[in-house]
C-alpha cells in the first residue's frame, strides 16, 4: 500500500521530534523573560525621555524591527565569539568561547529581539494608564518606584497582556529559526531525522502539528489569564 | 502651620504664579476662588510639589524648603505631610475602596496590612461607605469615588488637605454628599485649602476666603466679611458675574 504519506512512520517520528519541545519552550520562556526586562527598561527610558539612553533605545528598537530575526541570530552567533575574543585580547581574560553552547547565542538574539518589540508594547500599555493615578500616588508620598509597582504596572499588564501574549506565541513559532545555529529544538530534531530517512514531508507535517498544538494550548492559557485579570474589573472584589 | 513666601511659577515663559504669599494656620479652612486660568490649581499643586515652584519658599511646620534647591528627601517629606483631593478623584483603579485608603499606610508608612485595612474600614465608615469596602472605583458613583478619595487623603492625618474643585466633575445631585464629608472634616479642625466654585459652600465652611486673579492673591478676608464687603474692583466684578450665572447665590 503506497499513499502519499506514511502514517506509521509519522507516528514513529513523533517521540524523537517531541524531544525538541522542551528546548523550543525554554528558548521562548528564557528569552521572553529577559525580553520583558529589556522592554520595561526601554519603555521607562522612552517615557521619562532619559537623555542619551533614549537615543540608544530608539536606534536599538529601529534596528531590531528593521532586520530579519534570522540575520540577528547569525549576528549573535558569529558576533559574540568575536567580541569575546576581542575582550580576551584587550584585557587578558581567558574566557573559552568553544565551551559556550550555541543555545546561549540564541537566547541573546531572541531576548534582544523580544526586548525591542516589547519596549513599544509596554510603553503603550503604561501610557494607557491614566496619568492622574500617578499624581495621586505621588500626592500621598509614594515614590516613582512604589507607584509603578503598586499602581501603574499592574494596570499596564492588564492592558498589555493580549499584545504581550501574542508576542510570546509569535516568538515560540520563531524559535524554529534556532535550527540555523544547530540547536536541536523541534525544527532542529525534525531536520536531523528527515536527513536520515529523506522523508521530509512527513517529518515537517509532524513538526507543524506539534507547533500548532503548543500554540493552541498557549492561546487557551492566555485566555484564562486574561479572564482572571479582568475578573476584578467590574464592581466587587472576589477572593 | 503652612507658609508660602513669594512663590513664582513659570511654565516655560508663561508666568502663572506671580509672587504669592499665604499662611494657613493649623485647623483653619481656607477657600480659594477666582476665574478660570488664574492659577488656583497651580498654587495647590505647588503646595504639595506635584509642580515644582520656580522660586519662593514653602514651610510646613518644621519642614522648610526653598524652590531653588529641593532635595528628594524634602520632596517626599512635603508630599507625605500633605494630601490632595483631585477634581477627577484619581482613585487607583486596580484597588478596592478600602485598598485605596490603605495603600499609602502600607507602602509609605510601612504599616501592617491588617491594621491598615482596619483603619481603612473605619475611614470608610466616616465617609459613609462602610458597605463599599470591596468595590472597585469602576463600581462606584462619582460622589462615592470622591468620598473614597477624601478618605484616602484624611487617613494620613496630613498637616493640610488640598482640594482642587472636588465637586465640579459631579452630577448636581451628588454634590451635597461630598460637601457634607468636607464639612465634617472642617468641624474636626482638619487644616484644609479648598479651591471651589461653590461659593455658598465656601462661605459656609471656610474661615477665610482668598480671591485669586492672574496669578496673584487679589483679596482675602474672613468668610463673613468677604461676600458682604468685597473691597477690590476685580473681586466685586467676579462676584457680580457669579451672581448672574448662579441664581442660587445670595
Ligand atoms: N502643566 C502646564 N503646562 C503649561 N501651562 C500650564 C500647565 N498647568 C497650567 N498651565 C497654565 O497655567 C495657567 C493657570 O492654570 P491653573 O490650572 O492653575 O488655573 P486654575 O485657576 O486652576 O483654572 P480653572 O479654574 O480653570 O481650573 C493657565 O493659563 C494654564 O494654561
Ligand atoms: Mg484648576
Amino acid at each position: 500500500m503506497k499513499g502519499i504519506l506514511d502514517f506509521s512512520y509519522m507516528i514513529q517520528s513523533v517521540p524523537t521530534i517531541a524531544k525538541g519541545i522542551p528546548i523550543s519552550i525554554s528558548i521562548a520562556v528564557i528569552a521572553f523573560g529577559f525580553g520583558i526586562m529589556i522592554g520595561l527598561i526601554g519603555a521607562l527610558v522612552k517615557i521619562y525621555r532619559i537623555p542619551f539612553l533614549k537615543e540608544i533605545t530608539n536606534v536599538y528598537v529601529s534596528f531590531i524591527r528593521g532586520t530579519p530575526l534570522l540575520v540577528q541570530i547569525f549576528l549573535s552567533y558569529y558576533g559574540i565569539p568575536l567580541a569575546i575574543r576581542h575582550i580576551n585580547e584587550q584585557f587578558g581574560t581567558e574566557w573559552n568561547i568553544s565551551f559556550i553552547p550555541a543555545i546561549y547565542f540564541i537566547y541573546v538574539a531572541f531576548a534582544l529581539n523580544a526586548g525591542a518589540y516589547l519596549t513599544e508594547t509596554i510603553r503603550a500599555a503604561i501610557m494607557a494608564v491614566d496619568r492622574g493615578q500617578l499624581e495621586a500616588s505621588y500626592s500621598v508620598g509614594m515614590t516613582t518606584y512604589q507607584s509603578m509597582r503598586q499602581i501603574i504596572l499592574p494596570q499596564a499588564l492588564k492592558v498589555g497582556l493580549p499584545n504581550i501574549g501574542n508576542h510570546f506565541i509569535a516568538m515560540l513559532k520563531d524559535t524554529s529559526l534556532a535550527f540555523a545555529a544547530s540547536v536541536p529544538e523541534i525544527m532542529g530534531m525534525a531536520k536531523i531525522i528527515a536527513g536520515r530517512t529523506s522523508r521530509f514531508f512527513e517529518v515537517y507535517i509532524v513538526a507543524a502539528l506539534l507547533y500548532w498544538l503548543i500554540c493552541i494550548v498557549l492561546e487557551r492559557l492566555l485566555a484564562v489569564l486574561e479572564r482572571r485579570l479582568r475578573r476584578n474589573e467590574r464592581g466587587v472584589k472576589h477572593d | 502651620m503652612i507658609e508660602i513666601k513669594n512663590l513664582h511659577k513659570y511654565f516655560e515663559n508663561h508666568h502663572v504664579l506671580k509672587g504669592l504669599d499665604l499662611t494657613v494656620s493649623q485647623g483653619e479652612t481656607v477657600a480659594v476662588i477666582g476665574p478660570s486660568g488664574s492659577g488656583k490649581s497651580t498654587l495647590l499643586r505647588c503646595m504639595n510639589l506635584l509642580e515644582i515652584p520656580s522660586t519662593g519658599e514653602l514651610r510646613l511646620d518644621e519642614i522648610h524648603i526653598n524652590a531653588r534647591h529641593i532635595s528628594k528627601t524634602d520632596l517626599l517629606s512635603i508630599r507625605k505631610n500633605t494630601a490632595m483631593v483631585f477634581q477627577n478623584y484619581n482613585l487607583f483603579a486596580n484597588k478596592t475602596a478600602a485598598e485605596n485608603i490603605a495603600e499609602a499606610l502600607i507602602t509609605v508608612r510601612k504599616m501592617n496590612k491588617r491594621i491598615a485595612m482596619d483603619i481603612a474600614q473605619q475611614m470608610l465608615k466616616k465617609v459613609g461607605l462602610e458597605n463599599k469596602a470591596d468595590h472597585y472605583p469602576s463600581g462606584l458613583s462619582g460622589g462615592q469615588q470622591q468620598r473614597v478619595a477624601i478618605g484616602r487623603a484624611l487617613v494620613l492625618n496630613p498637616r493640610v488637605v488640598l482640594f482642587d474643585e472636588p465637586t465640579s466633575a459631579l452630577d448636581p445631585e451628588l454634590v451635597q454628599e461630598v460637601l457634607q464629608v468636607i464639612r465634617n472634616a472642617a468641624q474636626e479642625h482638619v487644616t484644609m485649602v479648598i479651591v471651589t466654585h461653590e461659593l455658598d459652600f465656601a462661605r459656609d465652611v471656610a474661615d477665610r476666603i482668598i480671591f485669586m486673579d492672574d496669578g496673584k492673591i487679589v483679596e482675602q478676608n474672613s468668610a463673613a466679611e468677604f461676600f458682604i464687603n468685597p473691597r477690590q474692583e476685580r473681586t466685586i466684578k467676579f462676584l457680580e458675574k457669579f451672581k448672574q450665572q448662579n441664581m442660587y447665590y445670595i
